[in-house]
This record gives C-alpha cells, structure tokens and sequence, in this order.
C-alpha cells in the first residue's frame, strides 16, 4: 500500500469533529484524571487499579500493536507485554511530563516498534502492514485526546506538503522505519529521509505558532 | 533532491524522529542512548509525543481476546516472573538478534575475565572464574535496553549501563528483593563495564526473585539510603 492511501478521509474526519461541546471536554478531563489516578495506583501495586486501566485502554493499545506488528497472535504476546510494563513502571510516571493516553500508547508504540524491528532483522524481510480489522469496540472517551490539539495538528498537517504528511502518518500508525517508507514509495532513502525531516520542521513551527 | 527548499542541510531532528518511530538500528540506540544522557533532548522528545499524539485516533480499537487479561495476571502471579529468558525469546520470535548479543556480552566478560589475573578483590574466587549463574537487563520505561548485569555464584556482579547522568550526578545500583525496599549496591559508572563485589549478606537478596534498578543521585549517591532520584532503568533478575 501506498503511504498516500486511505489517510485523506481520516484527516477529514478527524477535522470535522474537532470542536467538541463543553459538557464532553469535561468528560474527557475527568476521564483522563481518572486515569492518571488509576496508573498512581497501579504504581503502589493495586491489581485492581490494572484492571481498571487495562479495561479503558486495551483495545485501543491492541489496535496501535495490531498495526504495527500485522499478526494477532505476536500483537497479544506484545500487549500482553505492554500491560506487564505498565505494572512494572508506573512508579515512573509522570503527569507533568505526558497525558496518561501519551504514556501508555508510547509503551504499546515502542514495543510493537521493537518487536517489528527485530523481527525483520532476524528473517531480513520486511513486516507486511496490517489492515487491523476495526471491531465495535466502544472507544473509551479518555481515549481521545483533547479535540482542540487534534484540531491543530491535522490543520498543521493540511498546511505541509501532502506526501510529507502523508509519510509522517503512515510512519506513526504502521511503526515503519525509513527504509521501508522509501521502498513503499520508490524513492531513495535520503528523499524519505527528507521529506520527513522537513515535514516534522514545518509541523513544529505550524504548531508553536499556534 | 531537486525541492526548492529553503533549508540546505536537514536539520537535526533526532527527537522527533524517535518519537515517530522511523529510526531503526545504530540511529534508534544513539536516539535512545541521547534520551537518557541529555535532559533537553528527553524533553524534546516528550514534547514530540504530545505533539503526534493525536495520530493514535486514525488508529481503530480492536478488543483484545477475553484470554488476555487472564494472561496477563497470570505473568504477574508467576513468582518473580522469572520465565528464563530463553523462553520468552522463544515467544518473541524475532528477539533471538537480542538474544545472541546479550550472549555475545557475557561471553565477552567471562573471556575477559579469563585473560586478566586475578585482582585483589577477587581473593575468594577459585582459579577459574565463576559463570555468571544470573543475568538482568535493564531498560527505561519508554526506551530500549539501558544496561546489562550479570551475577556470578562467588557475588561477583558485572553491570554496563549505557551513557547517562552526568551533570555531576551520580548513578546508583539498587536491588530491589521481591516485596522489600531497595538496598544501595554502590554506585555505577555509566558507560564502562562495573564489577561490584557483593558482600555475603547481600549475595541472597540477588536471587530470580529481585529486581535491579539504577538511579540518578546526588553526586556521591543518594543521601537517605533509599533512591531520591528518578529510576531511570529497571530489570528482573533471570537464572541462566
């Protein structure tokens, strides 16, 4: 697949429901302290509080995993994985420093990467991308970041050049390195390389302007 | 490339690049190495994630199978988890590359060990060193791997963190048994193979039950005995 495929139509969704009335803002902060004071929990080792963080987070932590890994059975084994971190480290946490959504898709992005990566390295042929299968799984509310930074970003990513946007995209949701990009694309790796570098430039200034 | 663009060279966005995801190899472990050495670039890289957060709503939910909680708490019950670590390589298939440069460092130790004559602190150690019998890998929270230690049956205890701290601050090596406090096994240098020498009464808190961490203290190391700092890398104790 083309990193240009199928990405417009989200950016467009994304957009469109980006203005949020306040009764559902405040929703979503409650949900997102709600969170942070589950993972403070989980730091003094209450399962419960695990539980209660695996419960609203799981299936959008699987749909990250399950993206970047294009295998149900490795995307379990590293979620699973995830979870066991999340027990192990959440001591480490820091609401200063990250929303809790940022923390825990971080952990499942990095896994999944590291797995990805090392996979590939060991049979030295490239992971096929997965079209994860979208359930009716009810997105939890403290799922989704505050609309007003979505908002931002995508008017950002609407104001670069289309194919570095569009290669930042599928750089972030499908976990691929640069080499695999170049090759989706058939350009050279150093024309990857820039087009996301200069598109990653453009999107800091877009959005520290605004 | 034939762009009109303004900015000659690329300029260095190391930062962002890890927090996107694209680097791989040499580049990802110098981004991971430079997040834990470099205060400043941590931050940039966290303001990064926040700024690409947003993506992760392009990415459908999908419910994970009911199996996996199960699962989950099941790895948590299992005494200390000390699943041996070859065995979890098995499951991740792909880790066998980590597998065999994990190897590759602690047969590089013991051939050191091997060549060099006996120091001092070794005094109780018979002729032949003894194999490391327990091994620990240390990583960061939202990093890779940040150190590696492995523990011989006489208490010899090997650890190499990679580049980090500084500032004149001090890293420190902490056991943590399982259920109990952390206990100061001494300080660390990082980027430098360290060799501790823990003393008898220590030697059975090192068992597959405990977990290593190391912390950013004070210079000199932590005031209070018990880490004041951020725990910057921790890992699980496996026999081998």
């Amino acid at each position: 697949m083309r990193v240009t495929d199928g990405v417009e139509s989200h950016a467009k969704r994304a957009n469109q429901g980006a203005v949020s009335d306040p009764r559902t803002i405040r929703a979503k902060t409650e949900a997102r302290a709600a969170l942070t004071a589950a993972l403070a929990r989980v730091a003094s080792g209450d399962r419960g509080a695990l539980r209660q963080v695996y419960d609203s987070t799981s299936a959008k932590l699987f749909g990250i995993v399950l993206r970047i890994c294009g295998e149900r059975e490795a995307a379990e084994d590293v979620l699973q994985e995830v979870y066991v971190t999340v027990w192990r480290r959440a001591a480490g946490y820091d609401p200063e420093r990250a929303s809790p959504v940022t923390w825990l898709a971080t952990i499942a992005r990095n896994r999944a990467i590291d797995w990805r990566r090392a996979r590939r390295h060991a049979e030295g042929a490239p992971v096929e991308e997965a079209e994860a299968i979208a359930d009716e799984a009810p997105l939890a509310p403290d799922l989704i970041e505050a609309r007003q930074d979505a908002a931002r970003l995508y008017g950002c990513l609407d104001e670069i050049e289309s194919r570095q946007s569009a290669a930042i995209r599928a750089a972030f949701i499908g976990g691929a390195t640069y080499a695999e990009l170049a090759t989706r694309e058939s350009v050279p790796l150093g024309t990857m390389k820039s087009w996301i570098r200069r598109g990653l430039l453009r999107l800091r200034e877009c959005l520290d302007r605004g | 490339m034939a762009d009109s663009d303004p900015i000659g060279e690329d300029p260095d966005m190391a930062a962002a690049e890890l927090a996107l995801g694209v680097l791989d190899g040499p580049e990802r472990a110098e981004a991971l190495r430079r997040m834990l050495a470099d205060p400043a670039f941590a931050r940039e890289v966290d303001g990064w994630r926040e700024r690409l957060a947003p993506l992760i709503d392009e990415i459908a939910a999908v419910s994970p199978p009911d199996s996996l909680w199960p699962r989950i708490a099941g790895a948590l019950d299992r005494t200390g988890d000390t699943a041996p670590l070859e065995r979890r390589v098995a499951r991740w298939r792909g880790l066998a590359v980590g597998a065999s440069a994990l190897a590759a460092v602690l047969l590089g130790w013991i051939a050191i060990d091997l060549r060099r004559p006996p120091e001092t602190v070794f005094v109780e150690r018979p002729v032949l060193p003894a194999a490391p019998t327990r091994v620990a890998q240390l990583a960061a929270a939202d990093a890779g791997p940040m150190a590696i230690a492995a523990v011989t049956a006489n208490g010899a205890l090997k650890i190499s963190p990679w580049p980090m701290a500084g500032g004149g601050k001090s890293a420190e090596l902490w056991v943590i048994p399982a259920g109990g406090k952390p206990v100061s096994l001494g300080l660390v240098q990082p980027g430098h193979v360290n060799t501790l020498t823990i003393s008898a009464e220590l030697r059975p808190l090192l068992d597959g039950a405990a977990t290593l961490a190391i912390s950013i203290e004070p210079a000199g190391g932590s005031p209070t005995g018990q880490p004041t700092g951020p725990v910057v890398a921790t890992g699980r104790m496996t026999s081998i």
